[in-house]
């Protein structure tokens, strides 16, 4: 397993809950909890779950906006868990965020925003204009649009100024947290299509996170499923919509709206997922997602399942894969 | 009143803005039907003057910069627009009821969900002139939490709305909507500041509740699928006029527009065959929009045609779409 | 896709604040004020109808003039003009109010910008440093300083910037506060960029239109207070035409003599509205803005 551009070894992030006047600390939130994840070169991974189930955790620990509380990152074959934060790095993993109305300044103009990591990686002055060009060229943008503000761009076009800013320092990986939500399909067709022309292009790597399923199934190779801060399922984009093993991803899939009855036939028909996410400062016992699962048995309120490979690219943490487990329980739900 | 009429029908309404660019004539003729007991979507992209139509329908609009410089709104054979204000805010306090989109930004956090349930109800009373005690309007108010299925509704009558999940609150935001026992709800984008998977519960138990109640609903959304999911009559709209309506099932079975189906291929679909191919364009500048079908520059079949608007051509029995592809004599 | 050039987008940005601006009658008559009180100070030895009145002139037989058409506000007892005094006075007051803002906000800015941005204990210092001088009312402490120096003007000056300072700061701590999560924020450090660049380039920008709102409304405030003081007689000292001086000498000949302190505040009045007319027409103008 050398070929990893990016590898996380058991990344976790604890956020102290904290409390009263005095802020005391009062407990904490294990918003990620042991993620083990690898990203090829050119790789497209997806990261899905529902809300507060860590994804963006992960992601910011990776660009060095959190520092990871345990775990490992290895960046080309190279830990570089101790220099997150540093220039360097910084230069090879960059990230776009997911709220264009936000992540642009909207005091600086389009060519400032591009100016911040050319500036900072002693990109020669000279040669800015030209970068910024061949940058907004890149996103297929005018260069006109150099001198623009925010509040003159549209959605897509805000999003596009975000990737060129990514693109700026030449990176090999791109952290894309929820980059279209904000947008139209009709929009957010023509973004996912520049970054997978771009990915072409410049063979790079992203990190993909989203709500939204369907695009997930269309744009990333591997998927990983998250609950909780732990990985529930991993597999590739095939093995997750096509073969979903973890309860979890199979209430996730059923509960996707639609536009066609091909699509309807895809979706599990498994019963819709009851309740909601628990706090993760108080997390279940046994199986984390034992609380909302139709199939969960008295195991699951005991043991914290493990990974089971299912294929060499199919993994699911579920006591339904253990024989030994399963086949003697008895649903204590009907 | 013949009882087979629509319960809201809004014939050609055009609402324009004033704005520093001058006119934008956002609305340009909407036309939209929903019959009693039916479920009806309104769906379209950003800025296609869903909410435009939506305010106006409910009267809520700023009036200026906003004028409604063109048509009707009929309410169960009233016009709304010509109503003296007292009968409009009777009627919309009490027999037409809003769902909003965001759960966090609908309930006021500084007090308590019941209080805030309990003033619907007296207000509500108020506009229908009868006078009911704390007791009867708190039985009420318990009631409708039952309703949209919150459990320990006594709990949740004390509770302030953090202490609530966001499904949770947008549960509440129905229940408030449902207090006054409307006749029709009309919810803007219900749910989609939610995960899918709660989402998906509280688009259920809307489903329920119309059923149940036998409301008409009128789902404003730019989500094709919770279109296909909760409605039985879909509206598309572009650039502020009706461009397809249609049955649900055969919408997307036979999309007739070339905008509606630009719009359904750009969806990605679950079973991976995405194309990204987008619209090309951008919706037009209301001040200044394109003449004829409003259309025409993002579309692959525009002929000269196009400049001049097209009427609503009927594709099959119920469905229409306005373009020129589907006048009649085009075909013969 | 838009063919302009930046230079017309930007002539038409301004244009279109105008736009806006003007469709707010009130902040378009406190502009008028602060423009006329400005032009009037700076243009004062032009303007005024004798500028010599402004020293230490004395002309007895014309002591208590009544308004009239020579003199529109009257004379005061030592027959001086009240009118050519209130116009240079204004001159005083806009000193004051450069000098004491120049001072105060700048500094106030930056440690609202260290706190809200670092937290900690950086945070603990600065907040607690400001809630110390909050807790103090200003025209009680300006007072005591000037008390403690000797009354001038300049004193006077010092006293009131050393009291302001911590407004500004509580300001940009809030707004900072919420900011610094913005995206554009996390993005930049993303790209590598450093504090200062953050603190500077992307937060400051963002709050200028906070600061400058509360400024122009401060400006007001600080020619009312610096008028107290002179009033008290602890600012500009007689013959210097101070409003706040004007009003208090003026006082001893009331109430026959009443113009000789009523102009000078009617003044004073007149400032402290423009600024707060234009200060709010600038609230709605800029909260536009930035949505
Ligand atoms: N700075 C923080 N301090 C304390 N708790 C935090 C912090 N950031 C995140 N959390 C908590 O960690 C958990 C995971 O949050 P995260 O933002 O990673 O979720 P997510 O999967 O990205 O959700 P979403 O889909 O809503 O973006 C949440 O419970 C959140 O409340
Ligand atoms: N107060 C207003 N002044 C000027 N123009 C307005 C005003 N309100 C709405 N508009 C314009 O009307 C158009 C339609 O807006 P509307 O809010 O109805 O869109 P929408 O379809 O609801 O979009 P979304 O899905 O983003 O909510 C927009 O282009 C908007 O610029
Ligand atoms: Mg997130
Ligand atoms: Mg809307």
């Amino acid at each position: 397993m050398s070929g990893n551009l990016l590898e996380l070894n058991q990344l976790s992030k604890r956020f102290p809950v904290r409390k009263g006047l005095f802020q005391r600390v009062v407990g904490h939130v294990n918003a990620v909890d042991g993620v083990d994840l690898t990203i090829g070169r050119g790789e497209i991974v997806g990261l899905a779950g529902e809300s507060g189930s860590g994804k963006s955790t992960v992601a910011r620990m990776i660009v060095g906006l959190l520092t990871p509380t345990e775990g490992t990152v290895t960046f080309d074959g190279e830990d570089v868990s101790k220099q997150l934060g540093t220039l360097a790095f910084k230069r090879r993993v960059q990230m776009v965020f997911q709220n264009p109305g936000s992540s642009l300044n909207p005091r600086r103009s389009v060519a400032d925003a591009l100016k911040v990591p050319l500036r900072v990686h002693g990109v020669p002055s000279s040669t800015w204009a030209e970068r910024i060009r061949s940058l907004l060229e890149m996103v297929e943008l005018p260069a006109t649009f150099a001198q623009k503000y925010p509040h003159e761009l549209s959605g897509g076009q805000k999003q596009r100024v975000a990737i060129a800013r990514a693109l700026a320092v030449q990176p090999e990986l791109i952290v894309l947290d929820e980059p279209t939500s904000a947008l139209d399909v009709s929009v957010q067709a023509k973004v996912i299509e520049l970054l997978l022309r771009i990915r072409d292009e410049l063979d790079l790597a992203y990190l993909f996170i989203s709500h939204d399923l369907s695009l997930m199934r269309n744009f990333s190779d591997r998927v990983g499923v998250m609950y909780l801060g732990k990985l529930a399922e991993m597999g590739t984009s095939d093995d997750l919509f096509l073969r979903p093993q973890h309860p979890y991803t199979q209430g996730l899939l059923a509960s996707i709206p639609v536009v066609s009855e091909a699509e309807e036939a895809l979706k599990p028909t498994q019963r819709h997922l009851k309740g909601e996410i628990p706090s993760p400062a108080n997390v279940p016992s046994g199986c984390r997602f034992r609380t909302r699962c139709p199939h969960a048995f008295d195991a699951c309120r005991e043991v914290a399942p493990t990974f089971h490979e299912l294929s060499a690219t199919h993994a699911s943490r579920c006591h339904l894969h253990d024989p030994a487990l399963a086949g003697s329980a008895e649903p204590t739900k009907a | 009143m013949p009882d087979d009429a629509p319960l809201l029908s809004v014939r050609d309404l055009r609402v324009s803005f004033r704005t520093f660019d001058g006119q934008a004539d956002v609305l340009q003729g909407v036309n939209l039907d929903v019959p009693r007991g039916t479920r009806v979507g309104l769906v379209g992209e950003s800025g296609c003057g869903k909410s435009v139509t939506m305010k106006t329908i409910m009267g809520t609009l700023a009036t200026p910069p906003a004028r409604v410089t063109h048509g009707q709104i009929m309410f169960d054979g009233q016009d709304l627009l010509t109503m003296p204000a007292a009968r409009r805010n009777r009627l919309k306090g009490t027999d037409m009821s809003m769902v909003f989109q965001d759960p966090t930004t609908s309930l006021n956090p500084v007090f308590r969900v019941g209080h805030q349930m309990e003033d619907i109800v007296r207000w509500s009373d108020r506009r229908r002139g009868i006078q009911r005690n704390h007791k009867a309007r708190k039985a009420r108010v318990l009631e409708v939490l039952e309703m949209v299925r919150l459990a320990d509704g006594e709990r949740i009558y004390d509770a302030f709305p953090i202490q609530l999940s966001g499904g949770m609150r947008q549960r509440i935001i129905i229940g408030m909507a449902l207090l006054n026992e409307p006749r029709l709800l009309i919810a803007d984008e219900p749910g989609t500041a939610l995960d899918v998977t709660t989402q998906d519960e509280i688009l259920r138990l809307m489903d329920d509740l119309v059923r149940e109640e036998g409301l008409s609903l009128l789902m404003i959304t730019h989500n094709l699928g919770v279109v296909r999911q909760m409605t039985d009559h879909v509206y598309v709209m572009y650039a502020g006029s009706v461009v397809e309506d249609s049955p649900t099932a055969e919408l997307f079975d036979n999309p007739s527009h070339p905008y509606t189906k630009a719009l359904l291929a750009c969806v990605p679909k679950l079973d991976g065959t995405a194309t990204y191919e987008g619209i090309g364009g951008s919706l037009p500048d209301y001040t200044d929009p394109p003449a004829g079908c409003r259309f025409h520059p993002r579309c692959p079949h525009a002929t000269d045609r196009c400049l001049t608007r097209p009427p609503a051509f009927t594709v099959r029995p119920g469905h229409t779409a306005a373009c020129w592809l589907h006048e009649p004599e085009a075909h013969a | 896709m838009s063919l302009t050039t930046p230079r017309a987008d930007r002539l038409r940005a301004v244009r279109r604040a105008w736009y806006r601006f003007r469709r707010n009658p009130a902040a378009v008559v406190g502009l008028a004020m602060v423009l006329l009180v400005f032009v009037v100070a700076i243009f004062a030895p032009l303007v005024a109808p004798f500028p010599e009145h402004v020293g230490g002139f004395v002309d007895f037989r014309n002591r208590h003039q009544p308004p009239s058409w020579t003199h529109p506000f009257g004379t005061d007892n030592a027959g001086r003009d009240i009118l050519s005094r209130v116009i240079f006075g204004y001159r005083i007051s806009l000193t004051l109010v450069v000098f004491v803002l120049g001072l105060a906000v700048p500094f106030g800015v930056l440690l609202g910008l260290l706190a809200g941005y670092y937290g900690g204990w950086v945070e603990t210092v600065i907040m607690r440093l400001t809630d110390v001088f909050l807790a103090i009312p200003a025209l009680v402490m300006a007072l005591a300083i000037t008390a403690a120096l000797s009354p001038t003007l300049l004193n006077s000056m010092i006293a009131l910037a050393l009291l302001w300072w911590n407004w500004h700061t509580r300001l940009i701590y809030t707004t900072v506060a919420s900011l610094k999560h913005e995206e554009y924020v996390e993005a930049a450090k993303v790209a590598g960029a450093s504090d200062f660049h953050i603190l500077f380039r992307e937060l400051l920008p963002n709050c200028v239109s906070v600061i400058s709102v509360k400024t122009t409304l401060d400006a007001g405030f600080v020619i009312l207070i610096g008028a107290g003081l002179s009033f008290l007689g602890l600012g500009a000292q007689p013959p210097t035409p101070d409003l706040g001086t004007m009003v208090s000498s003026g006082a001893n000949y009331l109430p026959e003599y009443w113009w000789g302190s009523i102009f000078p505040g009617l003044a004073i009045l007149f400032t402290i509205l423009g600024f707060n007319l234009l200060g709010d027409g600038l609230r709605d103008l800029l909260d536009v803005e930035v949505n």
